[in-house]
């Protein structure tokens, strides 16, 4: 009989179970099921819900638990139930750290997605300083329990070493992946050379992620510049989000607005010169960063979180605090000289080779022989 | 314009000596910058008495206070500049003067040696250097992100300046050695936070497997007791023992084939990275403080947690690897190209006007 391995996650799907949710963390999600396959072990997810079952791929189940609190940015009543329902796994990985409060399964996983709390307004998320000592206690709980912490980037490991002790053992960096049989400069336009120069911002409508930046430095931009076009190419949360965008980006000339599957993606950077990342907070190693870089496009990131992992400054991209003025400025920087932004997206294709697919599913290969055998 | 500049240890204490390490390299690079905008500088540092020097055409005060309160020495130099410049966040709470600049050079306290009482003292001591001063200049964006996860409105006062390299200085060798042995160098201070200890274990187990292999040790002499500790070590015929002199460092670097930098904690974008990479060289770098920014895993280097196992798997991954040893350092130097000293005076000096000009 082969093994199993149970992942808890918090939403695979949205809680009514109808609508798979497609962001970054559920495309990892979705090669880790792949490898444990193919690494001839059983998965079964499991997430809130009202007790529903969905099949996410062959033979793979998602199983539902009725939660509804989460105190302190915890979720110890998931985490309770998974230990108990899915007693007949051999072994659990948490995927996100905080589902490992406050017990585990005596051979796990957990996984860092990155520092998901460096904005000011995440305080009133765990009441104030107040409730903060409480979640700090309970995150290292949720660091305690598993045998290995998975980060996808160097920026929470450090933190946690600054903050705890005794807890450096633990952590194995494995950085996001890009797949590269998809994303790749094949056939792309060749960066700054055709007019109009396109600059696409690839990421979700939040502020974290920094679009109210992104919608002044395009208002400024084309309307200084008629070579110049922006394509605000993601999802909003919710739809009056998305509406509101498509509004604001039909009174403006050269500047569009819609969004593409992971998939289409790919075809897309290759018509982009410029890719914006002006992440403010909440960040790892961005896919959309990786996949950027891997198509050619010369990235623009923020210095947040773990885009400080994949881009080095004036080497294969440019980075820089996320105000409009800078970004305003390193776009110009740009536009101003050609020849080097062709060298950094040269570069930023050959580092992002480094992130390959393979190399990452080789990484988690080694953690999951060490733990679970 | 006259700026004061706070650098803890220019000096020896007694003002006779010349300190030589990262936090003084930098601080001479500095200087020079301060002069060329045509600025006077003037040092205040720890003393063992009160004294005044001048070294390199630059006044150098000494604080004798130093022998009682490392605070008051920032006191007094407060009182007698109107602009001031820190050079580090100093480990106890202290006043630092509004319209300044001060310098991280990364995470300190990151390391087990550490009880957590401490780790919460130095996170707030940071909290309170954010809430004073104009501007926290870093060299590494491992600090950035630590401060922005514990204080996230108050991180727009820090801005990374990473570390800088000379490029003429450092090359790779035109004749490289073309015996059979295998060069791993060593080029640190002996120091727990580098990892010595680390180092040295793998060494041991180096020799005891591997044929021609030589080991280069560019130390410091700083510390007899850690030499003597090492002793038997270093006598070693596999072993190859070096001065950490600065101005022979160039021509260690390239004789080595592979160098490690195995610190624990308290690292920022290390010189001795920087320099093997302008070298040339395969690094083996860990995964701690701003050595993430200078090294890409597989890309440029590899990077690994500070542990003996993951260390000793690198090295004998490259050991049996020419080719790959030849990628890694070629892109080490390509790396290299953007951490220039052009490009760091640049940024200093931008921020040097926007803070004491205005």
């Amino acid at each position: 009989m082969k093994d199993k391995v149970g992942i808890l996650t918090s939403n695979f799907y949205d809680p009514s179970g109808e609508r798979l949710i497609y962001g970054g963390a559920e495309r990892y999600g979705y090669q880790l099921t792949k490898l444990l396959l193919d690494l001839d072990y059983e998965v079964e997810w499991w997430q809130v819900g009202s007790g529903w079952e969905q099949e996410l791929m062959d033979g793979v189940m998602v199983k539902s638990i009725p939660v509804t609190k989460s105190p302190y940015e915890t979720m110890p009543d998931l985490n309770y139930a998974f230990l108990e329902r899915a007693a007949d796994i051999d072994y659990a990985i948490y995927f996100i750290t905080f589902l490992a409060y406050p017990q585990v399964k005596e051979k796990s996983i957990s996984l860092s997605h990155g520092i998901y709390w460096d904005y000011p307004t995440f305080d009133n998320l765990i009441n104030g300083q107040q409730g903060r000592e409480e979640w700090l206690r309970r995150l290292k709980i949720a660091l305690t329990g598993p045998e290995k912490i998975v980060s996808v980037d160097t920026a929470f490991i450090q933190w946690v070493k600054a903050t705890w002790t005794g807890l450096d053992h633990k952590f194995n960096y494995i950085p996001n992946f890009v797949d590269l049989e998809k994303f790749n400069p094949q056939n792309r336009r060749e960066v700054l050379k055709e007019k109009p120069i396109r600059i696409i911002y690839p990421r979700r409508l939040t502020t974290v992620r920094g679009i109210n930046e992104t919608i002044r430095v395009a208002e400024v931009m084309t309307s200084e510049n008629k070579d110049l076009e922006f394509h605000i190419v993601g999802r909003g949360h919710k739809d009056g989000t998305e509406k509101e965008l498509m509004k604001w980006a039909s009174k403006h000339e050269r500047i569009y607005y819609y969004w593409q599957s992971p998939e289409r993606m790919a075809q897309l950077y290759k018509q982009m010169d410029i890719a914006l990342i002006p992440t403010k907070a909440a960040e790892g190693t961005s896919l959309s960063c990786l996949e950027a870089m891997a198509s050619g496009c010369v990235v623009i990131s923020s210095h947040v979180g773990g885009l400080s992992d994949l881009i080095f400054n004036e080497y294969n991209g440019l980075l820089v605090k996320p105000t409009a003025k800078n970004l305003i400025e390193a776009i110009s920087s740009l536009l101003a000289d050609p020849k080097q932004a062709r060298l950094l997206s040269q570069r930023g294709i050959e580092v992002a080779k480094t992130f390959s697919m393979k190399q990452w599913r080789k990484n988690w290969e080694a953690i999951l022989k060490e733990v679970f055998n | 314009m006259k700026l004061g500049f706070f650098v803890p240890n220019l000096l020896s204490w007694s003002g006779d000596e010349l300190v030589i390490g990262g936090l003084e390299r930098y601080a001479w690079a500095l200087i020079d910058l301060i002069n060329d905008l045509g600025w006077e500088v003037e040092v205040h540092q720890n003393g063992n008495s009160n004294w005044e020097r001048e070294v390199n055409g630059v006044k150098v005060i000494g604080h004798g206070v130093a022998q009682f309160s490392p605070e008051a020495v920032v006191e007094e130099a407060n009182s007698c500049c109107d602009k001031i410049l820190y050079g580090s966040i100093l480990q106890s709470p202290m006043y630092y003067k509004q319209n300044s600049i001060v310098i991280s050079h990364g995470v300190w306290w990151d390391s087990n040696n550490f009880k957590q009482q401490r780790k919460e003292k130095m996170i707030k001591l940071c909290g309170n250097v954010l809430n004073e001063v104009d501007l926290v200049i870093s060299c590494d964006y491992n600090f950035l992100n630590v401060m922005r996860s514990i204080w996230p409105g108050t991180t727009d006062k820090i801005r990374v300046i990473p570390n800088f390299v000379d490029l003429e200085e450092f090359k790779p060798s035109k004749n490289p050695t073309t015996d059979s042995k295998i060069r791993i160098l060593y080029p640190r201070r002996l120091d727990n936070c580098r990892g010595t200890d680390i180092f040295i274990e793998l060494a041991n187990q180096l020799i005891s497997t591997v044929d021609n292999i030589e080991i280069l040790m560019a130390i410091d002499r700083n510390n007899p007791d850690k030499n003597k500790e090492i002793k038997s070590f270093l006598a070693q015929d596999q072993v190859k023992n070096f001065n950490l002199q600065f101005s022979e460092m160039p021509a260690i670097y390239q004789q080595a084939d592979i160098v490690i930098i195995p610190s624990k904690y308290s690292e920022g974008t290390s010189f001795s990275c920087l320099e093997a990479m302008a070298s040339g060289k395969a690094i083996i770098a860990t995964d701690v403080g701003g050595l993430t920014n200078l090294i890409i895993d597989g890309y440029n280097g590899i990077l690994v947690p500070p542990r003996l196992k993951t260390i000793n798997k690198a090295v004998n991954l490259l050991i049996n690897n020419q080719e790959m040893r030849q990628v890694l350092g070629q892109r080490a130097r390509e790396t290299a190209k953007a951490f220039t000293i052009d490009r760091w005076r640049q940024y200093w000096a931008e921020y040097l006007k926007a803070i004491y000009l205005k």
